[in-house]
């Protein structure tokens, strides 16, 4: 994938020398502000402080390009081992059912329901990949990471197992894989993941897709219980890239914001029946 | 301190800028609600906050403030369909707006961050409240919930340094979310609905924001729980909109 093509070569170089001394003296403030997140201490420095808001440093003209580097962990985790978005408990056992139980054809009115159900497990299941192949890449180095890897990938897993059984209880099938088209987008970022920060984006990316998806769905509903209970799951996605966009901010990255604005937009929402 | 006077100024434009192109999709949508579903909403839904008396039971807290969740029969005449739910989220909102306020002139307040964090969230919620009341339509009364204003009101005056002040505003903020996660089980347009699923997400990130700058554990499921919950909501039964 070409990747800034209006910079030449020498200024790639030296912008992309200049990043990676920003990132190793950033580095040690980002382990110690995530390990404190991680590690339950309660003290926060003025400067913690500081970028917990906004942000600690300013340009980063490389983030598309980061965004880029990052996405590689994702195509590895969900292109070659699909069997890493069941191997969590609730998420197994409700797919397990879902694929013993009879499934009779759901009504009209619900079928939108079922779509969106479907689509909504089949993003958490890519969010479940995705953190796994971060976890598993080698590419995350700071322990505080990998917990929250861990952690968020714990919750998508809960999450995909709450819309696989909420799409039973509508009468469709639940879907238990990665979005496949969602997947092939991603490929050309993936393919060129190499570090840690490129990890941190790419989970961004995701977290920020899913939740203003979810938001995109509230008011389509057919069955209206249906509006609350996924934005119980859409409010944690935003947390979660709350908590991304500060690791981010850490590195340098000042053009992701824990809060983005005011009211949450829906540009980056994947649409109801993509790739189910 | 490592970010400059200047960079903070820009950074607080672009939040600005963010919120403003935000506001052009919100004003359509308002547009949609007056122009389109918003006669029905002037009529009042069939479904009304009365649907959501069953999830009695539950606690709400504000700050230190605990009180039982329940009985909301009594105050669904008052503040039931969706203009009526829109009117007392624009109160809840406009609270926020006061409690911000409050804080960031307490003195409190010491980190030059914080205090800038604190007024740009307070512009949020006045956004915020400004959508609510244009949905509410003539069921708004443009004022702060004084009920929610007394519950926190003691607590900033209590509080000891901005840690304090920040658990108080911590708590706020999902106290907000926990709300809008009740008021998506009580409204029916379709325009009400998305307003408030567009706010949501909003209250879970300032309370991010905030729990960070608190150094919550990631283990503590106020800051990052599995799945947004109503505890803690603001209700029309404990806080009326007078």
């Amino acid at each position: 994938m070409t990747r800034v093509p209006d910079i030449n070569q020498d200024e790639l170089r030296r912008e992309a020398a200049e990043i990676e001394a920003e990132h190793r003296q950033a580095m040690p403030r980002f382990r110690d502000a995530l390990s404190r997140l991680f590690s339950g201490e309660s003290k926060a420095s003025e400067d913690d402080r500081a970028r917990a808001v906004i942000g600690m440093d300013r340009r980063s003209l490389f983030k598309v390009g980061g965004v880029v580097l990052l996405g590689g962990a994702v195509m590895a985790a969900c292109g070659s081992d699909n069997s890493s978005s069941s191997t969590g408990t609730t998420a197994g056992a409700a797919t397990a059912a879902a694929t013993t139980a009879p499934t009779a054809a759901p009504a009209a009115a619900a079928m939108g329901d079922v779509t969106i159900l479907r689509t909504a497990s089949s993003i958490e299941e890519l969010a479940v990949a995705a953190y796994q192949t971060a976890i598993t890449s080698g590419l995350v180095k700071t322990q505080a990471i990998a917990d929250a890897a861990q952690l968020f990938q714990s919750q998508h897993r809960e999450h995909s197992a709450q819309f696989q059984s909420a799409t039973k209880a509508a009468g469709g099938e639940p879907f238990v894989q990665p979005n496949p088209v969602v997947l092939a987008a991603i490929k050309p970022m993936v393919d060129a993941l190499a570090d840690e920060r490129g990890v941190v984006a790419l989970a961004f990316e995701l977290e920020t897709a899913a939740a203003q998806s979810y938001q995109a769905y509230v008011g389509t509903f057919a069955d209206a219980k249906l509006n609350k209970a996924i934005m119980a799951v859409g409010g944690v996605e935003a947390r979660h890239a709350a908590v991304l966009a500060q690791v981010l901010n850490s590195l340098g990255d000042t053009t992701v914001k824990p809060v983005p604005a005011a009211f949450q937009v829906t540009d980056k929402a994947i649409k109801s029946g993509t790739g189910v | 301190m490592e970010i400059s006077e200047r960079e903070l100024a820009r950074l607080v434009r672009d939040v600005d800028d963010s919120h403003r192109q935000g506001m052009t999709t919100m004003a359509a949508d308002i547009a949609e609600l007056h122009q389109g579903e918003g006669a029905r909403l002037r009529r009042g839904p069939q479904r009304t906050l009365v649907r959501a008396a069953g999830l009695g039971g539950a606690a709400v807290a504000i700050g230190s403030v605990l009180l039982p969740m329940g009985r909301l029969i009594g105050v669904a005449n008052a503040q039931s369909g969706d203009a009526g739910v829109a009117a007392f989220a624009e109160s809840v909102e406009l609270a926020a707006v006061a409690a911000y306020t409050a804080a960031a002139q307490s003195g409190k307040v010491t980190t030059k961050a914080v205090l800038d964090a604190a007024t740009t969230f307070a512009g949020h919620h006045k956004e915020h409240g400004a959508a609510f009341g244009g949905a509410a339509g003539s069921a708004a009364t443009g004022k702060a919930n004084q009920k929610l204003l007394d519950a926190v009101g003691p607590q900033l005056q209590a509080a000891a340094d901005e840690n304090a002040v920040l658990e108080i505003a911590y708590s706020l903020e999902n106290a907000a979310a926990a709300t809008y996660l009740f008021a998506l089980g009580a409204l029916t347009s379709k325009a009400a609905l998305q307003l408030t699923a567009s706010i949501l997400p909003v209250e879970s990130q300032h309370a991010i924001v905030l729990g960070t700058v608190l150094g919550k554990p990631a283990t503590d499921k106020t800051y990052l729980p599995p799945f947004q919950t109503e505890d803690g909501a603001v209700t029309p039964d404990k806080f009326p909109i007078s």
